[in-house]
């Protein structure tokens, strides 16, 4: 995408964003009624169809001990999803990452990094059985799942979210609810055996992946997650089966979640190490738009065996819903670890970013 | 004297106190089912936890704007989030793809609704009830 070009949808983007139709909307509402409906958040319809068309865009700042301030367009999603007939349903998720970049020297760079995120197809054979088609979110924890950032209170991301496990999944899906001795649950099973579609998505990859989640939905605000899964990495052929524990309490004006996940790697060329960490989060609403929040970060890493810690304290900021503005610092020890994306240092950083859902 | 300044207190009280919803809400369907209604159940089809009927029809409620008193009182009875916490789990769910329910505009549009769409489901106030209408399950205040 040349310069111009990117221009051209800001200037899109900030007109959705100033329009009328979503400074009059009424958040977590559907009017089918109005053709090219756009809310703020919430997609747009694309009239005669029951197709929608939304996204979110992200700028990040860094700024970080002995290294240059940079900020950059990090994250530009756009993603079309819709129903095909009574019974089945479609999603496809285009991103574009690290777009552009300045420093505080005033050096630029740009990249080109479209990439298909996700990209399936759902059957509804009945609410205790769906079946997914395509690449999706491997089903491990909530924020994986959810890690868009205008959806999450942190501009950082626990390590322990993406670094032991790929990212996502190309194959099949098994999905639904289900009801035992009046509680609710929700599960998820997937399988790979294939290449992925676009393999250039995410910090571990794999051709090879048989595992799921088991949700319990317990009272409104409280759910508690149990993933379970293997898969082979591509590549370097280490064996990992993996299991976990996560959690989110909500009672406004509060949230506490947490993830937490052990590895047992069994290496190519023989031998097992362990991988495994955990985060714990706590949000408190200073306000009906402000909020603070609190992070601990563990990580163990198999490369290395390092032990990372880390703590942010940040505020968060939501003029409304869907546009958030963060500002966080972070203060880490343990060494370097290297997770694709961005490498984890010791030190001292200062992170913000300003996201928008579409 | 203390007697009556006590009642008129109280009376003044009872005037200045917020108007309680006094009318009882009525979840309504055409579609037939033998499925047993619950303030849960509608909690999950609201959220489009649950999507299809028993018979595999697509579930499809409407709410009132978010204005509405009734909604309001819904919303309180069934899904037990608040605002605030509804649009960020709609939020969520737009980016997983799932729409909220659809919006109609009165108590009349919601019976035209729930008649014409094959799966629809929703509620309007007691008094408004028409026979051709049926109804799934009954809210009172204070139940």
């Amino acid at each position: 995408m040349n310069i111009s070009l990117k221009r051209t949808f800001l200037f899109l983007l900030l007109f959705l964003f100033l329009s009328p139709a979503s400074a009059q909307s009424e958040h977590g509402d559907n009017d089918e009624r109005e053709p090219w409906s756009y809310r703020l958040g919430e997609g747009l319809r694309i009239d005669g169809t029951h197709f929608y068309l939304g996204g979110y865009i992200n700028f990040k700042y860094i700024d970080a001990e002995e290294k240059r301030a940079t900020l950059a367009l990090e994250n530009l999603s756009l993603f079309v999803f819709g129903d095909i007939g009574e019974r089945s349903r479609f999603f496809a998720e285009l991103e574009d990452e690290e777009i552009f970049e300045v420093d505080s020297k005033g050096e630029t760079e740009s990249e080109n990094n479209v990439r298909i995120e996700r990209l399936y197809a759902d059957y509804l054979y009945s609410d205790h059985l769906k079946v997914r088609v395509g690449k999706f979110f491997t089903p491990v924890g909530a924020w994986n799942e959810t890690h868009a950032p205008p959806l999450t209170w942190t501009v950082s991301r626990p390590i322990v979210t993406f670094a032991s496990f790929p990212e996502d999944v190309t194959g099949l899906q098994l999905f639904g609810n289900f009801t035992l001795l009046d509680e609710d649950f929700f599960y998820t099973l997937a399988a790979q055996r294939m290449e992925s579609i676009d393999e250039e998505t995410g910090f571990r990859r794999t051709h090879e992946f048989a595992g799921g989640r088991l949700r319990w939905l317990g009272s409104p605000g409280l759910e508690i997650g149990v993933p379970l899964i293997y898969y082979e990495e591509y590549e370097i052929k280490d064996k990992i089966h993996l299991t976990g524990l996560d959690f989110i309490y909500k009672s406004s004006p509060f949230e506490l979640r947490g993830e937490a996940s052990y590895a047992d790697v069994t290496l190519e060329q023989g031998g097992k190490v362990k991988e495994y960490g955990y985060y714990l989060q706590g949000v408190s609403g200073i306000t009906e738009r402000l909020s603070i929040v609190l992070r601990y970060d563990f990580f163990h890493a198999r490369e290395g065996e390092k032990h990372h810690e880390s703590v942010t304290t940040g505020l968060v900021y939501k003029p409304s819903p869907p546009v958030v503005f963060k500002i966080e610092c972070q203060e880490r020890s343990g060494g370097l670890i290297y997770t694709g994306e961005e490498s984890i240092d010791d030190g001292e950083r200062l992170l913000a970013s300003f996201s928008v859902l579409l | 004297m203390i007697k009556r300044f006590l009642f008129i207190t109280a009376s003044l009280l009872m005037f200045a106190a917020p108007s309680a919803f006094s009318a009882e809400l009525v979840v309504i369907s055409s579609h037939e089912t033998s499925e047993k209604i619950s303030s849960k159940l509608l909690r999950k089809i609201y959220l489009k936890r649950k999507i299809l009927w028993q018979d595999k029809t697509r579930i499809v409620p409407v709410n009132l704007p978010a204005r509405s008193s009734l909604r309001a009182f819904f919303t309180k009875e069934t899904l037990h989030m608040d605002h605030k916490d509804l649009v960020l789990y709609w939020n969520e769910q737009h980016y997983k793809g799932v729409r909220p329910p659809v919006v109609v505009e009165s108590e009349e549009a919601v019976k035209a609704f729930v008649r014409e769409v094959k799966g629809a489901l929703g509620y309007i106030n007691a008094d408004s009830l028409e026979p051709d209408l049926k109804v799934l399950y009954r809210i009172r205040e204070g139940e």
